[in-house]
């Protein structure tokens, strides 16, 4: 199916970014007429893969963060996530809830937890010193 | 992000206004935690009230501060949890940690 819409946005990796990250992406899901509560959701589901690039892809570097958006007419929103930082080792161990290698006083070790129960589809594709890409799938309901 | 403190007797309640993110999370656990270091306070308040947005950074706000107050045998309670913030609150199931006030506005 082709994409009625899409989007590319690029920043750089300043936790500053991360309000213009999800308001961006929010505002470009609105065409869709989601609900106020779908709209959270996809604002928090990528408010969480941001902040992975940041905390996690980067760390103590700086780099660009590349969000790519795809609206389809069945109501069908496709989001990616990717940055070109260090790279997951263990994707499967970093998707485990409480599980995190940041500051435990400032991670909750959920973000991947929260993606996956605010998304219908979470895909995370890594490779250690290449980058992360998170893919997430969200269908609008319809309201007519 | 705003933050607003009220002390009352062995009470810190903290009013949180605006967005909680990783950005001001913390922002805003450092300037709790200065408050509840200088009062020792029996009870810490976290109101949500005018919390438009948060992401799991909320949850580390919350875990981080009920550590420093368990550590000086205090205890939390969430008050005014609404919106975006509830459900990251009930997905974490916060409410085995700490007490959540459930009353209206």
């Amino acid at each position: 199916m082709k994409a009625i819409n899409s989007v590319r946005l690029a920043f750089l990796s300043r936790s500053a970014n991360e309000g213009f990250a999800r308001v961006a992406v929010a505002a470009f899901a609105s065409q869709l007429d989601p609900t106020v509560e779908e709209i959270s959701e996809i604002k928090t589901a990528v408010s969480e893969a941001v902040t992975n690039c940041i905390v996690h892809g980067y760390g103590d570097t700086l780099g660009i963060i590349t969000i790519r958006g795809r609206l389809y007419e069945n109501g069908k929103l496709i989001l990616s996530v990717q940055d070109r930082g260090r790279g997951i080792e263990n994707i499967r161990r970093a998707m485990e809830p409480l599980f995190t290698t940041g500051d435990e006083s400032e991670r909750s070790g959920m973000g991947f937890t929260i993606m996956e129960t605010f998304m219908d589809k979470v895909q995370v594709k890594s490779k250690p010193g290449i980058g992360t890409t998170v893919t997430f799938t969200k269908y609008i309901q319809s309201r007519q | 992000m705003n933050i607003k403190f009220q002390e009352n007797f062995n009470e810190l309640e903290v009013l949180l206004s605006g967005e909680i993110d990783h950005h001001c999370a913390r922002g805003i656990s450092e300037s709790i935690d200065f408050k509840i270091r200088r009062l020792c306070p029996s009870l810490l308040i976290l109101d949500f009230g005018g919390v438009s947005f948060m992401d799991s950074s909320g949850l580390a706000v919350v875990m981080g501060r009920r550590k420093l107050m368990n550590s000086i045998d205090g205890s939390v309670e969430l008050r005014h949890v609404c919106g975006a913030a509830k459900k990251v609150f009930e997905m974490a199931e916060i409410s085995r940690y700490v007490t959540i006030k459930e009353d209206k506005i």
